[in-house]
């Protein structure tokens, strides 16, 4: 491409192309103002407890999204308060959920691999106080 | 002419405000070849002739031409002072349109909140917040109190500004190495003496005093049986939840097996040996922010003071936990630790009268 022929912008065309810059940017950093500052740790509501008789029914294969629709989207390790003695695979993408609202130390583990259920797990909370949400 | 050169000096002098000295050859011969080409460019688009009416000058006139010249001095500056408003602007926008692109502000927060976790066994986190946008870099701003026996101590706050610039890594050089002595950072540095001495040393301190201290397991240990430990110290939650593990190996965990994954260790330069540790036995939540990384991230957790993404991933297949900090340990709770068979070491940091121990 020739930049020789190409013709020497005016100064209307350079100043109006900064006001539209200036109006977008003010635009979004609107926008961004609005999720900055949030705490990383933040956490997404829990779903349904899955109690170990209704695990006993979940099948490995299942797709994730028809576990979902039935007991939510569980959390991930990091954002679920006590996982305790659960260990996850690398290969795959886990969430959990409480047994019983009673003790949410108790754990139900789901991961995913693909969107399909590879592995489900409950685990018994480690010696130590209760611990109720909510 | 003018204009290539001038390009070629602005385009590199604002890669190297916004990016940083280049770290390699390579690196630096992509700065001057970016530069080049703009430079190639703006001499090609600008260098024209401009064409010049022709025609008759006409008669001089001193006091218009005075006038004149000093409008073109105001105007000078007016146009300057605007391009310079408006480029600083247009700046911001393009800067935080890049930092900000794909979830990156999101990913490098996830990187840094957990990243120090892992790297500050000594401190208790009690929040991080990202992003806020800068030109240059995003800041991340993290709080929380050292873990110390002495109540003077764990009043101390943490308030640690990051900057992560627009290459995805720190703009500060070895910030960790600056944060306060914690009583992790005491035991350490400790020098050794024997379990003997320790024993000793322990008996003869007075009711009332506890320690922080970094307990060596003899061998890794799975999740499970180190939960199975602490329970048979009575520690169970919610004090488990705020019992810092290691799971690297230690360099001097006598009898403590060091091998494979658990050899690679960090300096992170303020003369103490950390590892990579995890704020409470829970590992699954270390196993999920592993799984998050890219190795795109070793930079910023080199920055941090840990190992990369590889290691890291090592690490979180099998985890074991190497050792422990006890907090607000009184002497029984240390020489009942000391009498384990499982535990190798117990490297004692800092020890202070609490009346009134809070955690």
């Amino acid at each position: 491409m020739n930049l020789a022929k190409l013709p020497r912008p005016s100064a209307s065309v350079v100043v109006a192309s900064l006001v539209v810059l200036i109006i977008v940017f003010l635009l979004l950093a609107t926008l961004s103002l609005s999720f900055s500052s949030m705490s990383i740790s933040e956490v997404n509501p829990s779903g349904p407890p899955i109690s170990p008789s209704e695990l006993r029914w979940l099948h490995r294969g299942t797709p994730r999204q028809q576990i979902e629709r039935q007991f939510g989207k569980g959390r991930s390790a990091l954002a679920y308060p006590e996982t305790g003695i659960a260990v996850e695979p690398m290969n795959a993408t886990c969430t959990y959920y409480p047994q019983s609202l009673s003790n949410v130390r108790n754990v139900v583990q789901l991961c995913y691999s693909d969107d399909k259920l590879i592995s489900k797990r409950a685990y018994a909370a480690p010696r130590g106080a209760p611990l109720q949400e909510g | 002419m003018t204009w290539g050169v001038g390009a070629f000096i602005v385009t590199f002098a604002v890669l190297w405000f916004f990016l940083g000295a280049p770290n390699t050859n390579s690196e630096f011969l992509v700065t001057v070849a970016i530069s080049a080409i703009m430079g190639v460019a703006a001499g090609l688009w600008l260098g024209r002739k401009r064409s010049r009416p022709s025609g008759d000058p006409g008669e001089f006139d001193e006091r218009a031409t005075r006038r004149a010249v000093r409008r073109g001095v105001v105007r000078t500056a007016l146009v300057v002072v605007v391009w310079l408003f408006f480029g600083t602007l247009a700046l911001g926008f393009a800067s935080a349109l890049w930092q900000q692109r794909g979830g990156r502000e999101h990913h490098l927060g996830l990187v840094v909140e957990h990243g120090l976790a892992s790297s500050l066994p000594g401190w208790r986190l009690n929040g991080v917040y990202c992003c806020n946008a800068g030109i240059r870099s995003l800041e991340v701003v993290a709080g929380g109190n050292p873990i110390s026996a002495s109540p003077l101590n764990a009043n101390q706050s943490l308030d640690l500004r990051l900057h992560i610039n627009l290459r995805g890594r720190l703009t500060e050089s070895n910030p960790l190495a600056h944060l306060p002595a914690t009583g992790v950072d005491a035991a350490f540095s400790s020098g050794y003496i024997t379990d003997a001495q320790l024993r000793a040393k322990l008996a003869q301190l007075p009711h009332g005093v506890v320690a922080t201290a970094i307990v060596e397991l003899r061998n890794p240990t799975p999740v499970t049986a180190f939960y199975r430990l602490l329970a048979r110290h009575r520690i169970v939650y919610p004090d488990t939840s705020d019992t810092p593990v290691f799971l690297q190996a230690g360099y001097l965990g006598s009898g403590t097996q060091s091998g494979g994954q658990g050899d690679q260790l960090v300096s992170t330069g303020s003369g103490l040996t950390h590892r990579v540790s995890w704020p409470s036995p829970a590992v699954a939540g270390f196993q999920d922010w592993v799984k998050q990384l890219h190795s795109s991230d070793d930079g910023l957790l080199h920055d941090l003071g840990l190992p990369g993404v590889a290691t890291l991933r090592a690490l979180a297949t099998r985890p074991r936990v190497y050792g422990f900090v006890l907090s607000q340990a009184d002497p029984k709770e240390l020489l009942g630790f000391l009498a384990d068979p499982h535990v190798a070491a117990v490297r004692v940091g800092d020890i202070a009268y609490n009346l009134t121990p809070s955690s």
